[in-house]
């Protein structure tokens, strides 16, 4: 088990994680959710012993990683946020500068560099130097650098940040397939709710370097099992409008998005045809009413009163 | 550490136009401030020069004197009597030493005579680099060694100044050559049976000029030793930006993530730049020579030489390089580097005298100027290129390779276990 006590990591002017305690079980894949700046690079690093926190510890299986870095560092492979990789070679020539200083050398590299390729689905295009490759193909090569010494923790920091669908579904079957087939055990940082949502069987949330909510998909949304989530489309700005509904008994939140408001009621007391009275004494005409099921963007939602991408 | 290496190498290579520029960019420049300040200086740029107090305890005419009556009373016949007095007369061993001296090495040495007491006193206050003593019967001695194989030794004594032991150990290796050719002379002599080939041996060690307008090429010479030895220090600084990019790229975090210790890490990029600046200095120094026509004909020697002077000074590059390595790395930031390259390389490259020889320089300059890897280099340089031997150079290339062996320790030291920010 991978364990943080009181982890905490403080910059010149900034706290960048705030006491954080968490915990990774073996065969288990958590997901670690929050916006930009939360402070989720910051807390990996210091988990995969790259970064020296200010106070508090790591532990793997009770041992101290952070006086003892080479116990874990053997195990753990390491996706960067930047893709870690030398954009003037190959993605062959990368993979196997990486595995030949991971000491892997003669048959077992070949065999364990076209393994890794192939399992990132890039084997054919492999002699391609990887400047030339698409954002995708540049995170499943940085990907694929990761698994090639078979780490037991596999740690990644937002793997499919601004790639296409295809690629990202690519990634994030390979990662499940991997948790579940070959007992990885899996830290997933994303500020993607349904990445984590899919692959993750707990999940942190994470806000201004403090983790405010923990669970399973399950437990988090049902801190909103009293509430529902109404979003309105509205044609105008709706100033006036979101005072009137934040003075309603009913409301327990209003915030507002691109194109109108987003309540937070409680449940079973909507009084939906109230709100419409309301906006069309105050002018406002609805476009459109959507009325949710709590997910994870709402959970966030509920405990920060932000979304989680702006 | 190859593997390392060769990634290093591969990325240089596919940046052709870097490449270029790294390789080519120096001589573009030397060309253009040598022509510039072609006209500034003239006569021979010297380099290094070494202050010889010679204090005299010789009496010269009375040597020969003697000797000429050693050689009557012994029973040859007198043809040979004579043959042997007027050898005598012409190898006179101490006007050769000083004529050596006076002429030969004039670019060098200035000699000033003076007592005992005097030369003492002035080593102490600096004021010279070294003395030379001339020992009582040094002529007597010496002709009876070379000329009558009498088995008596006369021994010059160097006495060295502490504060110019680069100085005095050249002086001394060009001495050590003086003496060993008086011997080898006296091998031939005994040979021949004649003396008279005493303007041999000289040549021997000290190149004839051969290049007629020397003055006007000689400071060409000059810029090129001194840009090659400046834009090597370019090639250290061109590997910590690339060693800055890795550490954005969050690589140098992979490679500390696989355990495997920085040496290998510092040692492949050191090599790297070993490479390149042998490489660097090579075509600097080859297009000068053909194109330029800037070098003093091909000898193999001479050659030999300035590759060793260079390999030397490659490897002293090569820790720079790492140490800027290291740096960039512990810091997360290239400022360090780019100071390196954006300042201190000219201060040194002023200092070890890459612009203007270091000549007109108080002295603590020219101390310190003398310290730096490329001003010695760039007197190995001068000295490979004049002829000199090879002895006479070889406590610059030890300095160059210790340096190295301490800028490379250092920069193992200070190399993070872990990302710096
Ligand atoms: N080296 C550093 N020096 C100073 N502040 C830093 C440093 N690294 C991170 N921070 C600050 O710490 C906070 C958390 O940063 P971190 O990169 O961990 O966030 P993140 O959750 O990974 O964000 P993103 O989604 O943008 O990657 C940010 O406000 C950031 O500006
Ligand atoms: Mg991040």
């Amino acid at each position: 088990m991978l364990e943080t006590h009181d982890l905490r990591k403080a910059f010149k002017k900034k706290v960048a994680v705030d006491d954080v305690n968490l915990y990774l079980k073996e065969g288990e894949s958590v997901g670690l959710l929050g916006p930009n700046g939360a402070g989720k690079s910051t807390l990996i690093s210091m988990i995969s012993t790259l970064v020296k926190p200010t106070s508090g510890i790591v532990t793997w299986n009770g041992q101290d990683i952070i006086k003892q870095p080479n116990h874990i560092r053997p195990i753990l492979g390491v996706v960067p946020q930047e893709i870690a990789l030398y954009k003037e070679l190959s993605a062959y020539e990368n993979v196997k500068f990486f595995g030949k200083i991971y000491r892997l050398r003669g048959k077992k590299l070949e065999e364990k560099i076209q393994e890794v390729l192939e399992l990132v689905g890039l084997k054919d295009r492999q002699k391609e130097v990887v400047n030339n490759y698409s954002g995708g193909m540049q995170r499943r090569i940085n990907l694929a650098v990761a698994l090639l010494h078979e780490p037991e923790i596999l740690i990644m920091d937002e793997p499919t940040v601004g790639i296409d669908p295809q690629s990202r579904n690519y990634i994030l079957e390979m990662v499940k397939k991997l948790n579940e087939e070959k007992g990885i055990t899996v830290l997933y940082t994303s500020h993607y709710m349904e990445e984590v949502e899919k692959l993750c069987d707990r999940i942190y949330i994470m806000d201004h370097g403090k983790v405010i909510a923990t669970g399973t998909k399950d437990e988090l949304t049902g801190i909103l099992s009293s509430e529902e989530t109404i979003q309105l489309e509205l044609d105008q700005s709706p100033q006036i409008f979101k005072k009137l509904l934040e003075e309603q008994e009913n409301v327990l939140k209003v915030t507002e998005w691109e194109k109108g408001l987003t309540l937070i009621v409680s449940k079973n007391n909507r009084k939906l045809a109230h709100i419409f009275q309301l906006a069309e004494q105050e002018k406002v005409s609805i476009i459109s009413v959507d009325v949710k099921v709590p997910s994870l963007e709402d959970v966030f939602l509920h405990l920060t009163g932000r979304r989680l991408r702006d | 550490m190859l593997d390392f290496l060769m990634k290093d190498l591969k990325i240089l290579w596919r940046d052709r136009s870097e490449l270029l520029i790294i390789f080519l960019m120096p001589f573009v420049l030397m060309t253009i401030l040598g022509f510039a300040l072609n006209g500034v200086m003239s006569g021979s740029p010297g380099v290094i020069t070494i202050d010889v107090a010679i204090v005299e305890k010789d009496q010269h005419e009375e040597g020969i004197q003697q000797f000429n009556e050693a050689v009557s009373s012994q029973s040859i016949p007198t043809q040979a009597q004579e043959a042997l007095m007027q050898a005598a007369q012409q190898l006179s061993p101490n006007a050769l030493l000083k004529n050596l001296i006076n002429e030969e090495l004039s670019d060098i040495v200035t000699l000033t005579e003076m007592t005992e007491d005097e030369a003492n006193q002035q080593l102490a206050e600096q004021e010279i680099d070294t003395v030379l003593l001339i020992p009582e019967d040094f002529t007597y001695d010496t002709l009876q060694n070379m000329l009558l194989g009498e088995e008596v030794t006369s021994t010059i004594t160097i006495r060295k100044g502490e504060h110019a032991h680069f100085e005095s150990d050249i002086f001394q290796n060009i001495m050590e050559q003086f003496t060993d050719t008086m011997t080898v002379e006296s091998a031939v002599a005994k040979v021949s049976g004649r003396g008279d080939s005493s303007d041999v041996e000289i040549e021997s060690f000290v190149q004839e000029e051969t290049v007629t307008d020397r003055d006007s090429v000689s400071s060409m010479e000059y810029y090129t030793i001194g840009m090659a030895v400046m834009f090597a220090f370019f090639i250290s600084a061109t590997m910590a930006s690339k060693a800055y990019t890795e550490v954005n790229q969050q690589v140098v975090d992979r490679m500390m993530l696989t355990g495997i210790h920085p040496i290998y890490f510092l040692l492949g990029k050191g090599a790297a730049v070993i490479i390149m600046a042998v490489i660097q200095i090579n075509i600097l120094f080859i297009l000068s020579t053909f194109i330029l026509q800037s070098f003093q004909p091909f000898s193999l020697s001479i050659w030999l030489t300035t590759l060793l002077v260079t390999l030397c000074y490659a490897t002293t590059i090569g820790a720079i390089g790492s140490l800027l390595v290291a740096l960039t790395i512990k810091y997360g930031s290239n400022s360090i580097s780019d100071a390196f390259a954006g300042g201190f390389v000219s201060v040194l490259a002023l200092l070890g005298g890459s612009f203007i020889p270091t000549d007109g320089f108080p002295a603590i300059f020219q101390t310190i100027g003398n310290w730096t890897p490329n001003g010695m280099a760039l007197r190995s340089y001068m000295l490979a290129n004049q002829g000199m031997p090879i002895d006479s150079i070889v406590p610059y290339l030890f300095s160059l390779l210790a340096i190295a062996v301490v800028i490379f320790s250092i920069s193992i030291m200070i190399f993070p276990q872990r990302r710096s920010k």
